[in-house]
């Protein structure tokens, strides 16, 4: 990646391993909404330093033990406010999991799972978190604004969190997809609590709108630096509203994810629409097709 | 067709050659170790690739036998099918790391094998053979690469109790906590001292040199074995689906010399190749 729109596939050297890293030679990668708003607009947290490898969702072969593995693109704990260090780079052949992240969130994939689909461990993790920093409980109405496969996801975890997923918005294509993810369509208007999920200063203010009095709006996707949200403080008093945000995973949402993926619960295959290889990535991102939720991309 | 070929000075460049009569397209060929020790030694012209997933004409996916036995012989009819004299000669021209081979024979792969993890059926038949030499109890695999996986899970299967070290920390099983009943030598290294007195040793590479004091003083038994049968290709293939086994690394037929390096440099447990 050298800029916003600017991806170029090049001949690189194989990365070489040191103690404790692992060299993964890539089954397939995932295309997800981060990396379509990295090449977009620059992602300076996601890719730090240009031009950098692009691509963080993967599952491969680890190619000293023969393992089918997934790793997540962090070592984050549960402790805040340190910068991550982001692994890019699965829009490779190979990419090389360093020890840090290798040896906490690194794992074998079981037995029958496909790669593509032991490739979304990563951003089902951080909707794990969601729903958890949601405190959603049995019975609870719950508002997602957004129906890509971050809404989709969500809509899966709110459903087995004991909520009642609605998912508000989104294009008829993804719309039609909700209920196989244990969620329906709907308004929102009311609910106990409202996730974001649409990455739209629109959806932003938008939830707020939503949420019932007492109730708890989840942020969930990324803005800006310096974006900023205007709160109607009198309602946020006298509602007791929660707001709060959600960002990326631990390595126990990691662990869980693998496993939910691995239950088979959910038609986790619909979410991946398109195929391409390495040299097709730019082409897609630039202009996703309408029925476009993620493209695996095979090297 | 291409197909990988040792040049005049014994290593493989990717080149035009003519196809085989009766050709069957190939679908995966596995890196061995024997193949490794071939380059640079194994005369020009030479097309190495064993471990062999082929598509017969009918459609069939195929593990190849690459040596056949007579099946008459004194030495057949004693078991040692891998020292007949028809045996040498390899049935699969040009060799397997080639688009397309000609072959006589071949076992049918089970459905739920993919072509690539096909390509174990022959080193796994090797296996099974060499266990059938290996009595029951506590056994040390010796050179826990990809082959000594092998022994260990068909040895863990059989009930055995099974060790595993290898010069390589991160390939190693856990260390015998005591003497072992057998060892299965996959690496040339030969701590003859771990085997119990009237233990077995299973020479299964080229195994340097053994201590044949010991095996008079401790009442060893050493055995070899270099190849698999027929039979042994039938009953791996229908063990295969069973096994939970390390993935090759796969890799199209133009990257060999990728794959060699990735191999030799020990990165790589198993590598496969693809047309």
């Amino acid at each position: 990646m050298y800029g916003p729109g600017d991806l170029r596939l090049e001949e690189v050297p194989r990365p070489e391993p040191g103690p404790g890293d692992v060299l993964v030679q890539v089954e397939g990668a995932l295309t997800d909404g981060t990396d379509l708003k990295a090449f977009r607009r620059g992602h300076p947290i996601l890719l730090g330093e240009l031009p950098s490898p692009f691509g963080h969702e993967f599952c491969g072969i680890d190619v000293a033990t023969g393992r089918r593995v997934v790793a997540a693109n962090s070592a984050a704990g549960d402790e805040r406010g340190g910068a991550l260090e982001l692994l890019n780079g699965a829009y490779a052949e190979y990419v090389l999991v360093p020890e840090r992240i290798a040896s906490v969130n690194l794992l074998p994939v079981p037995p029958g799972l496909a790669a593509e689909v032991a490739a979304m461990v990563e951003p089902l993790a951080c909707c794990l978190r969601g729903v958890e920093r949601a405190e959603v409980e049995q019975g609870d109405r719950v508002a997602v604004l957004g129906a890509g496969p971050i809404g989709l996801m969500l809509s899966a975890c709110v459903t087995d969190a004991g909520g009642t997923a609605e998912v508000v918005g989104g294009r008829p294509e993804r719309r039609e997809v909700v209920p196989a993810f244990g969620g329906v369509t709907g308004d929102g208007e009311g609910a106990d609590v409202v996730i974001e999920a649409a990455g739209t200063e629109a959806a932003w203010q938008r939830a707020l709108e939503l949420v019932r009095p007492g109730g708890t709006v989840l942020y969930f996707t990324g803005r800006e630096a310096g974006a900023e949200l205007a709160v109607d403080a009198h309602r946020l008093h006298y509602e007791e509203l929660t707001l709060r945000g959600a960002f990326h995973h631990a390595p126990r949402h990691v662990r869980t994810a693998l496993v939910f993926l691995a239950s088979g619960a959910y038609p986790w295959e619909r979410l991946v629409t398109h195929r391409v290889g390495l040299e097709g990535v730019a082409a897609l991102l630039a202009d996703p097709p309408r029925d476009y939720l993620k493209a695996a991309v095979i090297p | 067709m291409r197909a990988v070929v040792l040049d005049a000075d014994g290593q493989p460049r990717l080149v035009e050659t003519p196809a085989p009569a009766e050709p069957m397209r190939v679908l995966a060929a596995g890196l061995c170790g024997s193949d490794v020790e071939k380059i640079g030694a194994a005369p020009p012209g030479t097309v190495l690739g064993h471990e062999v997933v082929a598509e017969r004409s009918d459609g069939a996916r195929i593990a190849l036998i690459h040596h056949l036995p007579c099946g008459e012989c004194a030495r057949c009819a004693a078991g040692h099918e891998s020292t007949c004299e028809s045996f040498a000669a390899t049935t699969i021209v040009p060799g397997g790391f080639a688009e397309a081979v000609a072959t006589t024979q071949g076992v049918e792969l089970p459905a739920e094998v993919d072509d690539t993890t096909g390509t174990y059926v022959e080193p796994l038949a090797c296996v099974l053979r060499g266990v059938e030499r290996v009595p029951c109890g506590r056994v040390l695999v010796v050179g826990h690469g990809f082959v000594g996986r092998l022994f260990s899970e068909v040895l863990g299967r059989r009930g055995d109790r099974v060790f595993a070290i290898d010069t390589n920390p991160e390939r190693s099983g856990q260390a015998p906590d005591g003497p072992v009943d057998a060892a299965v030598l996959c690496a040339p290294a030969a701590p003859l001292d771990a085997v119990a007195p009237g233990g077995t040793v299973l020479v299964f590479a080229g195994a340097g040199l053994v201590d044949l004091d010991d095996v008079y003083r401790r009442e060893l038994t050493l055995t070899g074995l270099r190849s698999a049968t027929p039979r042994h290709m039938e009953e791996a293939a229908a063990l295969l689906p069973d096994l939970d086994l390390p993935r090759p690394i796969v890799l199209p037929l133009a990257h060999f010399a990728e794959g060699l390096e990735l191999y030799r440099s020990g990165h790589a447990l198993k590598v496969v190749f693809t047309p």
